[in-house]
């Protein structure tokens, strides 16, 4: 395991960490993911985040060549609101702020996975909004429910 | 097929017709076509505009209002080859309403019929059939195409194969008819039921209406007269006829008219087309074959109705500019009262094309030209240089001004052509509106923005009721929305199919959690944002690294 991973790793709860991304009927393909990785499930109890503070469903970093990918992933198996998608990875990514080592090299990619599909005008405004971390802006990448998160980190 | 409330229904079924595979569709009060382009959305439209002209009481008559609106036939216009056969059935059924006078007045019309006879049955099936035998012509005139092999989709080994009929659901009584199309031609096989029995209920509206507009007697009427130039008479075999109508063919007996995609081009072009047919019609048979202008049959008969739109109103087709000016304003100033097919109209110009249209005739020639005056202007332009939108939409307001009646079919295609967003929406609730006062429209579209508004229209009528009358209603002039229920609405989604090669078509239902009709709009939608997404991010990323 890398350092940054390792760092990640260390600064969460061995006891939220996950092996597999599967919330509300719906689950991200890990096949061909970077296998260094820590998953981290962020609705542990462990992780001590109160019920109001929006946060994602899970944050994936794993090692990616000579960088870290980060990426806060939410699901959403049935039907959803953009707002709402929009505030729990805006929460995952500054949570996401806080354990990796600062001055590393980084790629950001907000995930979306979703079951529906999204009416063109929630598309519309959902591709009005980034979310930043540590500085690097992103859109929101979309896959499907059951679709392998290589689609999003684009491998 | 759809499992909806409705009890009776106009089914149409298709089978390797033009690039359809399969198709089978019910005709509801608003009908919407959509999918990709080139998967038959147009086709089949045609097909069913054909049905309606080669089955309508209007087949093969002029398709204008008379002068007089819409009074019952005069005295004296009947009669045209009603035969022995049905002269013994009106006489038998004069005397029928003459022993209701005496004695039937305390029985309840709905407990009485007039069984047909069975010579009566034999002539209705022989013109029925006759009528079918005609399909050939007007459906090849409608696609403007020279051989009937053209409609038949690619690949298929057994030729087209076109059903259609009245159903009742759940119900035997169902009639189908079929039309086997080949490259020889259409062979078409109708069905009229055996059993029919004019309602007498319908006999009583006749009496009824004869008594409105005459205030005579019937006893006086029908013994104080030659029964060959009875108004009664003559309208027995009108009522006979629309019955027999509405059990063969259900609503394909009703008057169509087809607002084709190229309206635009025609209301800027027309004088040029008619210009150039005319100019070749003296020596069209001295020319080669293809040299010749021709045109399909809904475009030919939009050109042919939207060039003569305002006589019927105007009555002796020399209208001066003038004075259809007058009578739109006398239309717009009755349209605050009633919520009739002119209201709508006036609705179209008022909240859409902010401003009214009309057609001026030429004083020497009569020819028309077709003119906006946008709102607040003194002068009004020719919908040549009016924006596109006044192109598109003026034959709508026309249409529903000088033409259609409740009853009556509209087919539209692509009404979102030129049109904002907004307006494509507010046009739907025009449409809606149209449905509400009884013309059945047959849209096709790509609009994503008409299907929603659609599916908001058919969520209205779940509204508790204290809620939809706040938001629902037939007061279109107050700007409210209408609410159509489920069964009133069909969207048919055209798919394209790999094989066999061409499209097939299903009902795309009301998503209940979603409130939306799902297409493959979406699909669009996301493939863009997906590109969008990556572009920005890798754009992001480089500046970033």
């Amino acid at each position: 395991m890398n350092a940054p991973i390792a760092v990640v790793a260390g600064n969460v709860c061995s006891r939220c960490h996950a092996s597999r991304c599967d919330k509300e009927k719906c689950r991200v393909d890990l096949k061909g993911a970077p296998p260094v990785r820590v998953i981290v499930d962020m609705d542990c109890d462990a992780l001590q985040i109160s019920d109001e503070e929006n946060r994602c469903d899970y944050l994936f970093v794993g090692e990616e060549h000579d960088t870290t990918c980060v990426v806060p992933i939410e699901l959403k198996g049935g039907r959803f609101s953009v707002s709402e998608v929009l505030e729990q990875i805006e929460g995952g990514a500054s949570m996401a702020d806080m354990w990796p080592p600062q001055g590393i090299p980084f790629r950001f990619v907000p995930v979306l996975v979703h079951g529906r599909t999204i009416h063109p005008e929630d598309l519309k405004r959902l591709l009005s909004r980034t979310v930043v971390l540590r500085g690097e802006k992103q859109k929101i990448t979309r896959i499907k429910c059951g679709e392998p998160l290589t689609k999003a980190l684009g491998a | 097929m759809s499992d909806s409330p409705a009890q009776e229904r106009t089914e149409l079924e298709v089978k390797d017709f033009g690039p359809i595979v399969e198709a089978r569709i019910d005709l509801r009060p608003l009908t919407v076509f959509v999918g990709p382009s080139n998967t038959g959305k147009s086709w089949l439209a045609t097909l069913i505009y054909a049905l309606h002209r080669c089955f309508s009481s209007e087949a093969g008559t002029d398709y204008r209002r008379s002068p007089q609106g819409r009074r019952m036939p005069r005295i004296g216009r009947v009669r045209q080859q009603p035969g022995e056969i049905i002269d013994a059935f009106v006489t038998s059924t004069l005397g029928s309403l003459l022993l209701r006078e005496f004695i039937g007045k305390g029985k309840s019309p709905t407990e009485e019929s007039i069984p047909l006879p069975g010579p009566l049955l034999e002539e209705i099936r022989h013109v029925f059939n006759a009528q079918g035998a005609q399909l050939t012509d007007e459906i090849s005139r409608c696609f403007g195409i020279g051989s009937t092999g053209t409609l038949i989709r690619r690949g298929s080994k057994e030729g087209a194969r076109v059903a259609f009929g009245r159903c009742i659901s759940n119900d035997s009584k169902s009639v189908e008819h079929t039309l086997a199309v080949s490259d020889r031609g259409v062979e078409f096989q109708g069905v009229v039921p055996g059993d029919m029995s004019l309602p007498a209920s319908q006999l009583n509206d006749l009496v009824d209406e004869y008594f409105r507009q005459t205030g005579e007697d019937i006893l006086e009427s029908v013994l104080g007269r030659d029964k060959d130039s009875d108004f009664l008479a003559w309208n027995i075999i009108k009522i006979l006829e629309n019955y027999v109508r509405d059990r063969v063919v259900g609503h394909l007996g009703a008057p169509a008219f087809f607002l084709p995609a190229e309206r635009t081009g025609v209301m800027h072009a027309h004088g040029t087309m008619v210009g150039t047919m005319i100019g070749h019609a003296a020596t069209a048979g001295l020319q080669r074959t293809g040299r010749v202008p021709t045109l399909s049959g809904v475009l030919a008969d939009f050109l042919q109705q939207i060039l003569e739109v305002d006589r019927g109103r105007s009555g002796d087709g020399k209208a001066k500019g003038q004075a259809v000016k007058r009578l739109m304003e006398i239309d717009r100033t009755r349209s605050k009262d009633s919520n009739s097919l002119l209201d709508i109209g006036v609705q179209i110009e008022d909240s859409i094309l902010d401003g009214s249209v009309y057609v001026e005739r030429s004083e020497l020639t009569g020819y028309p030209s077709f003119m906006y005056r946008p709102k607040g202007w003194k002068n009004a332009l020719s919908l040549k240089n009016a924006s596109s939108m006044a192109s598109d939409l003026a034959p709508v307001v026309l249409y529903l001004r000088h033409l259609i009646e409740p009853g009556n079919v509209l087919i539209i295609e692509e009404p979102e052509s030129s049109l904002h967003p907004a307006m494509q929406v507010e046009l739907i609730r025009q449409l809606a509106a149209l449905v509400r006062a009884g013309v059945r429209v047959i849209l096709t579209t790509h609009s994503e923005w008409i299907l929603q508004e659609l599916a908001n229209t058919v969520q209205r009528s779940a509204l508790p009721e204290s809620r939809g009358k706040e938001t629902t209603g037939t007061d279109v002039m107050a700007g409210t929305e209408v609410a159509l229920r489920p069964d009133e609405v069909g969207a048919w989604l055209f798919k394209p199919k790999r094989r066999p090669k061409g499209s097939v078509v299903e009902e795309v239902k009301l998503d209940e959690e979603t409130g939306l009709y799902p297409t493959d709009y979406d699909a669009v939608s996301e493939a863009l944002y997906d590109e969008n997404v990556s572009i920005f991010n890798s754009i992001q990323s480089a500046k970033a690294g």
